[in-house]
Protein backbone atom coordinates (compact mmCIF):
# COMPACT_ATOMS: atom_id res chain seq x y z
CA UNK A 1 0.00 0.00 0.00
CA UNK A 2 1.41 3.18 -0.82
CA UNK A 3 1.58 6.36 1.58
CA UNK A 4 -0.91 8.29 -0.30
CA UNK A 5 -3.45 5.09 -0.37
CA UNK A 6 -3.06 4.73 3.24
CA UNK A 7 -3.61 8.34 4.04
CA UNK A 8 -6.78 8.07 1.47
CA UNK A 9 -8.21 5.70 3.47
CA UNK A 10 -7.07 6.92 7.21
CA UNK A 11 -8.78 10.52 6.21
CA UNK A 12 -12.12 7.85 5.35
CA UNK A 13 -11.89 5.92 8.71
CA UNK A 14 -11.29 8.54 10.48
CA UNK A 15 -14.33 10.47 9.16
CA UNK A 16 -17.63 10.93 11.06
CA UNK A 17 -19.82 8.93 8.94
CA UNK A 18 -17.21 6.00 9.08
CA UNK A 19 -16.81 6.15 12.64
CA UNK A 20 -20.69 6.13 12.72
CA UNK A 21 -20.91 3.30 10.45
CA UNK A 22 -18.47 0.91 12.15
CA UNK A 23 -19.10 2.08 15.94
CA UNK A 24 -22.83 2.56 15.86
CA UNK A 25 -24.77 -1.23 15.65
CA UNK A 26 -27.60 -0.49 13.31
CA UNK A 27 -26.57 1.75 10.32
CA UNK A 28 -24.38 -1.24 9.52
CA UNK A 29 -26.89 -3.68 9.75
CA UNK A 30 -29.37 -1.56 8.17
CA UNK A 31 -27.11 -1.05 5.34
CA UNK A 32 -26.42 -5.03 5.04
CA UNK A 33 -30.10 -5.75 5.24
CA UNK A 34 -30.40 -3.08 1.87
CA UNK A 35 -27.50 -4.48 0.14
CA UNK A 36 -29.30 -8.15 0.29
CA UNK A 37 -32.19 -6.77 -0.77
CA UNK A 38 -30.67 -4.93 -3.87
CA UNK A 39 -28.79 -7.48 -4.52
CA UNK A 40 -31.19 -9.96 -4.91
CA UNK A 41 -33.62 -7.86 -6.89
CA UNK A 42 -30.92 -7.58 -9.35
CA UNK A 43 -29.68 -10.47 -9.54
CA UNK A 44 -32.91 -12.28 -9.17
CA UNK A 45 -34.43 -10.18 -11.85
CA UNK A 46 -31.02 -10.95 -13.87
CA UNK A 47 -31.46 -14.88 -13.58
CA UNK A 48 -35.11 -14.85 -14.50
CA UNK A 49 -34.55 -12.39 -17.60
CA UNK A 50 -31.81 -14.53 -19.10
CA UNK A 51 -33.66 -18.09 -18.42
CA UNK A 52 -36.35 -16.59 -20.23
CA UNK A 53 -34.17 -15.91 -22.80
CA UNK A 54 -32.94 -19.48 -22.69
CA UNK A 55 -36.69 -20.67 -23.40
CA UNK A 56 -37.61 -21.72 -19.45
CA UNK A 57 -40.43 -19.32 -19.51
CA UNK A 58 -41.90 -20.05 -22.97
CA UNK A 59 -43.41 -16.54 -22.91
CA UNK A 60 -44.78 -15.14 -26.49
CA UNK A 61 -43.78 -11.91 -25.78
CA UNK A 62 -39.80 -12.22 -24.43
CA UNK A 63 -39.62 -8.57 -24.73
CA UNK A 64 -42.20 -8.06 -22.10
CA UNK A 65 -39.75 -9.19 -19.64
CA UNK A 66 -38.18 -5.77 -20.15
CA UNK A 67 -40.94 -4.57 -17.59
CA UNK A 68 -38.96 -6.20 -14.80
CA UNK A 69 -35.44 -3.82 -15.70
CA UNK A 70 -37.51 -1.33 -13.59
CA UNK A 71 -37.20 -3.62 -10.72
CA UNK A 72 -33.32 -4.42 -10.82
CA UNK A 73 -32.58 -1.01 -11.87
CA UNK A 74 -34.27 -0.27 -8.38
CA UNK A 75 -32.67 -3.14 -6.69
CA UNK A 76 -29.49 -1.98 -8.06
CA UNK A 77 -29.83 1.70 -6.88
CA UNK A 78 -30.36 0.22 -2.91
CA UNK A 79 -26.79 -2.30 -3.75
CA UNK A 80 -24.91 0.62 -4.78
CA UNK A 81 -25.81 3.06 -1.97
CA UNK A 82 -25.90 0.40 0.33
CA UNK A 83 -22.63 -0.74 -0.55
CA UNK A 84 -20.94 3.11 -0.72
CA UNK A 85 -22.52 3.66 3.02
CA UNK A 86 -20.43 -0.16 3.28
CA UNK A 87 -17.84 0.72 1.99
CA UNK A 88 -17.43 3.87 4.24
CA UNK A 89 -17.17 1.87 6.97
CA UNK A 90 -14.36 -0.40 6.16
CA UNK A 91 -12.89 1.08 3.35
CA UNK A 92 -9.32 -0.40 3.38
CA UNK A 93 -11.41 -3.64 3.56
CA UNK A 94 -13.25 -3.70 0.16
CA UNK A 95 -10.38 -1.65 -1.94
CA UNK A 96 -7.36 -3.47 -0.91
CA UNK A 97 -9.11 -6.55 -1.85
CA UNK A 98 -8.86 -8.31 -5.08
CA UNK A 99 -11.76 -10.27 -4.70
CA UNK A 100 -14.04 -6.66 -4.40
CA UNK A 101 -12.72 -5.83 -7.97
CA UNK A 102 -13.67 -9.47 -9.39
CA UNK A 103 -17.23 -8.50 -7.64
CA UNK A 104 -17.33 -5.57 -9.73
CA UNK A 105 -15.43 -6.65 -12.76
CA UNK A 106 -18.27 -9.52 -12.61
CA UNK A 107 -21.08 -7.10 -11.98
CA UNK A 108 -19.94 -5.06 -15.35
CA UNK A 109 -19.68 -8.08 -17.34
CA UNK A 110 -23.28 -9.00 -16.61
CA UNK A 111 -24.71 -5.49 -17.32
CA UNK A 112 -22.88 -5.26 -20.20
CA UNK A 113 -23.91 -8.90 -21.34
CA UNK A 114 -27.93 -8.07 -20.12
CA UNK A 115 -28.17 -4.64 -22.06
CA UNK A 116 -26.74 -6.70 -25.17
CA UNK A 117 -29.63 -8.93 -24.60
CA UNK A 118 -32.48 -6.19 -24.37
CA UNK A 119 -30.82 -4.65 -27.24
CA UNK A 120 -30.69 -7.66 -29.94
CA UNK A 121 -33.21 -10.18 -28.19
CA UNK A 122 -36.11 -8.25 -27.36
CA UNK A 123 -36.22 -6.14 -30.49
CA UNK A 124 -36.18 -8.99 -32.16
CA UNK A 125 -38.59 -10.53 -29.92
CA UNK A 126 -41.49 -6.99 -30.06
CA UNK A 127 -40.70 -7.31 -33.93
CA UNK A 128 -41.76 -11.25 -34.09
CA UNK A 129 -38.05 -12.46 -35.43
CA UNK A 130 -36.16 -15.29 -34.22
CA UNK A 131 -33.62 -14.68 -31.89
CA UNK A 132 -29.82 -13.84 -32.49
CA UNK A 133 -27.82 -17.24 -32.76
CA UNK A 134 -25.56 -15.60 -29.89
CA UNK A 135 -29.07 -15.02 -27.81
CA UNK A 136 -28.26 -18.17 -25.82
CA UNK A 137 -25.04 -17.99 -25.31
CA UNK A 138 -24.90 -14.70 -23.88
CA UNK A 139 -27.75 -15.40 -21.24
CA UNK A 140 -25.62 -17.91 -20.34
CA UNK A 141 -22.87 -15.83 -19.57
CA UNK A 142 -24.65 -13.64 -18.19
CA UNK A 143 -25.77 -16.36 -15.90
CA UNK A 144 -22.23 -17.37 -14.95
CA UNK A 145 -21.70 -13.04 -14.36
CA UNK A 146 -24.80 -12.96 -11.59
CA UNK A 147 -23.51 -15.83 -9.56
CA UNK A 148 -20.31 -14.68 -9.78
CA UNK A 149 -21.07 -11.41 -8.43
CA UNK A 150 -22.91 -13.43 -5.37
CA UNK A 151 -19.57 -15.30 -4.82
CA UNK A 152 -17.59 -12.68 -4.95
CA UNK A 153 -19.28 -10.66 -2.48
CA UNK A 154 -19.52 -13.80 0.01
CA UNK A 155 -15.68 -14.19 -0.42
CA UNK A 156 -15.37 -10.97 0.85
CA UNK A 157 -15.45 -11.65 4.20
CA UNK A 158 -12.90 -14.35 4.15
CA UNK A 159 -10.77 -12.98 2.18
CA UNK A 160 -9.57 -9.72 3.18
CA UNK A 161 -5.77 -8.93 4.49
CA UNK A 162 -6.73 -5.61 5.89
CA UNK A 163 -9.49 -4.54 7.96
CA UNK A 164 -8.35 -1.20 8.96
CA UNK A 165 -5.48 1.35 8.06
CA UNK A 166 -6.22 3.25 10.90
CA UNK A 167 -5.36 3.42 14.81
CA UNK B 1 -17.31 -27.76 9.14
CA UNK B 2 -13.49 -27.86 10.34
CA UNK B 3 -12.47 -26.58 6.78
CA UNK B 4 -11.95 -22.59 6.48
CA UNK B 5 -13.27 -22.30 3.23
CA UNK B 6 -15.63 -24.66 3.80
CA UNK B 7 -18.23 -21.81 5.87
CA UNK B 8 -18.11 -19.16 2.91
CA UNK B 9 -18.68 -22.06 0.43
CA UNK B 10 -22.10 -23.09 1.65
CA UNK B 11 -22.95 -18.85 2.77
CA UNK B 12 -22.68 -19.22 -1.51
CA UNK B 13 -24.84 -22.04 -2.05
CA UNK B 14 -27.20 -20.43 0.94
CA UNK B 15 -27.36 -17.06 -1.72
CA UNK B 16 -27.31 -18.63 -4.82
CA UNK B 17 -30.48 -20.87 -3.94
CA UNK B 18 -32.11 -17.59 -2.31
CA UNK B 19 -31.61 -15.29 -5.54
CA UNK B 20 -32.94 -18.77 -7.55
CA UNK B 21 -35.98 -18.26 -5.23
CA UNK B 22 -36.38 -14.83 -4.45
CA UNK B 23 -36.06 -13.72 -8.50
CA UNK B 24 -38.46 -16.23 -9.57
CA UNK B 25 -41.29 -15.99 -6.18
CA UNK B 26 -40.54 -12.03 -6.38
CA UNK B 27 -40.65 -11.23 -9.91
CA UNK B 28 -44.22 -13.51 -9.70
CA UNK B 29 -45.20 -11.18 -7.15
CA UNK B 30 -44.33 -7.95 -8.38
CA UNK B 31 -46.28 -9.54 -11.83
CA UNK B 32 -49.37 -10.42 -9.39
CA UNK B 33 -48.79 -6.63 -8.04
CA UNK B 34 -49.02 -5.29 -12.15
CA UNK B 35 -45.60 -5.36 -12.71
CA UNK B 36 -44.39 -6.00 -16.09
CA UNK B 37 -47.81 -6.28 -17.64
CA UNK B 38 -47.86 -8.28 -20.44
CA UNK B 39 -45.84 -10.82 -19.03
CA UNK B 40 -48.32 -14.11 -18.49
CA UNK B 41 -48.04 -15.96 -15.44
CA UNK B 42 -47.87 -18.77 -16.89
CA UNK B 43 -44.53 -17.66 -18.45
CA UNK B 44 -43.38 -16.91 -15.24
CA UNK B 45 -45.42 -20.40 -13.69
CA UNK B 46 -42.77 -22.13 -15.33
CA UNK B 47 -39.54 -20.44 -13.40
CA UNK B 48 -41.41 -22.00 -10.45
CA UNK B 49 -39.46 -25.44 -10.75
CA UNK B 50 -36.37 -23.05 -10.28
CA UNK B 51 -37.32 -21.72 -7.44
CA UNK B 52 -38.22 -24.58 -5.75
CA UNK B 53 -34.77 -25.90 -6.58
CA UNK B 54 -33.12 -22.57 -5.07
CA UNK B 55 -35.11 -23.14 -2.15
CA UNK B 56 -33.95 -26.86 -1.73
CA UNK B 57 -30.20 -25.58 -2.59
CA UNK B 58 -31.14 -22.70 0.48
CA UNK B 59 -32.71 -25.41 3.02
CA UNK B 60 -29.51 -28.08 2.39
CA UNK B 61 -26.99 -25.04 3.12
CA UNK B 62 -29.02 -23.70 5.62
CA UNK B 63 -29.49 -27.35 7.70
CA UNK B 64 -25.47 -26.93 7.26
CA UNK B 65 -25.21 -24.09 9.11
CA UNK B 66 -27.48 -25.29 11.99
CA UNK B 67 -25.41 -28.58 12.50
CA UNK B 68 -22.13 -26.80 12.91
CA UNK B 69 -23.43 -24.26 15.67
CA UNK B 70 -27.00 -25.30 16.58
CA UNK B 71 -27.00 -22.56 19.34
CA UNK B 72 -25.98 -19.72 17.40
CA UNK B 73 -28.84 -20.29 15.92
CA UNK B 74 -31.85 -22.26 17.95
CA UNK B 75 -31.54 -19.49 20.65
CA UNK B 76 -31.42 -16.57 17.89
CA UNK B 77 -34.33 -14.32 17.99
CA UNK B 78 -33.60 -13.23 14.36
CA UNK B 79 -33.65 -16.99 13.27
CA UNK B 80 -36.19 -17.82 14.95
CA UNK B 81 -38.52 -14.92 13.32
CA UNK B 82 -36.78 -15.70 10.10
CA UNK B 83 -38.42 -19.67 10.56
CA UNK B 84 -41.69 -17.88 11.10
CA UNK B 85 -41.83 -15.74 8.07
CA UNK B 86 -40.53 -18.72 6.11
CA UNK B 87 -43.78 -20.65 7.68
CA UNK B 88 -46.31 -17.94 6.88
CA UNK B 89 -44.59 -17.61 3.40
CA UNK B 90 -45.45 -21.50 3.29
CA UNK B 91 -48.77 -21.41 4.38
CA UNK B 92 -49.54 -18.06 1.99
CA UNK B 93 -48.54 -19.83 -1.25
CA UNK B 94 -49.97 -22.83 -0.02
CA UNK B 95 -53.26 -21.16 0.05
CA UNK B 96 -52.96 -19.22 -3.05
CA UNK B 97 -52.68 -22.62 -4.91
CA UNK B 98 -55.18 -23.96 -3.30
CA UNK B 99 -57.73 -20.90 -3.62
CA UNK B 100 -56.73 -18.40 -6.38
CA UNK B 101 -53.88 -19.02 -8.61
CA UNK B 102 -55.90 -21.01 -11.32
CA UNK B 103 -57.66 -17.75 -12.07
CA UNK B 104 -54.80 -15.91 -11.41
CA UNK B 105 -52.67 -17.22 -14.21
CA UNK B 106 -55.71 -17.42 -16.47
CA UNK B 107 -55.90 -13.64 -16.47
CA UNK B 108 -55.24 -11.81 -19.61
CA UNK B 109 -51.45 -10.63 -20.17
CA UNK B 110 -51.99 -7.13 -19.75
CA UNK B 111 -54.69 -7.26 -16.83
CA UNK B 112 -54.25 -7.15 -12.85
CA UNK B 113 -55.32 -10.86 -11.48
CA UNK B 114 -57.69 -10.28 -8.79
CA UNK B 115 -57.64 -8.56 -5.49
CA UNK B 116 -57.01 -11.52 -3.74
CA UNK B 117 -54.28 -12.79 -5.91
CA UNK B 118 -52.73 -9.17 -5.19
CA UNK B 119 -53.15 -10.04 -1.42
CA UNK B 120 -51.35 -13.23 -1.75
CA UNK B 121 -48.10 -11.97 -3.63
CA UNK B 122 -48.26 -8.67 -1.23
CA UNK B 123 -47.93 -11.39 1.86
CA UNK B 124 -45.63 -13.41 -0.34
CA UNK B 125 -43.33 -10.67 -0.97
CA UNK B 126 -43.15 -9.22 2.50
CA UNK B 127 -42.75 -12.22 3.57
CA UNK B 128 -39.28 -13.36 1.65
CA UNK B 129 -37.99 -9.76 2.54
CA UNK B 130 -38.60 -10.47 6.01
CA UNK B 131 -36.78 -13.83 5.48
CA UNK B 132 -33.46 -11.46 4.13
CA UNK B 133 -33.85 -9.36 6.26
CA UNK B 134 -33.73 -11.31 9.15
CA UNK B 135 -30.85 -13.97 7.70
CA UNK B 136 -28.69 -10.20 7.54
CA UNK B 137 -29.18 -10.14 11.12
CA UNK B 138 -28.07 -13.43 12.31
CA UNK B 139 -24.99 -12.13 13.20
CA UNK B 140 -26.47 -9.05 15.22
CA UNK B 141 -28.24 -11.53 18.00
CA UNK B 142 -26.00 -14.50 18.39
CA UNK B 143 -25.87 -15.74 21.60
CA UNK B 144 -23.45 -13.92 24.29
CA UNK B 145 -21.22 -16.30 24.74
CA UNK B 146 -20.24 -15.72 20.65
CA UNK B 147 -19.47 -12.47 21.13
CA UNK B 148 -15.99 -12.68 22.84
CA UNK B 149 -13.61 -14.30 20.04
CA UNK B 150 -10.97 -14.66 23.15
CA UNK B 151 -13.23 -16.50 26.38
Amino acid sequence: MTTAMHAFFVAIEQSGASVWMREETSPYFVALIFHAWGMALLVGGGLVVCLAVLGLARSKSLHRFAGFFVVMKLGALSAVLSGVALLLGYPAKALTNPVFALKLACLLCAVVAMRWLARHCFTAAAQGLPLPAASRRVAVLALLFWWGVVAAGKLLLYSNSVLLVGP
Amino acid sequence: MGWYWGWPIIEIVHFTGLCLLFGTVALYDLRMLGVARGVALSSLQRLIPVGLAGFALSVCSGLMFIVTMPDQYLYNPAFQIKMGLLAVAGLNVSLFYGTTAQRAIATADQALPPLRARVFGAVSLSCWLGVIACGRVITLYRPSWHWCAWC
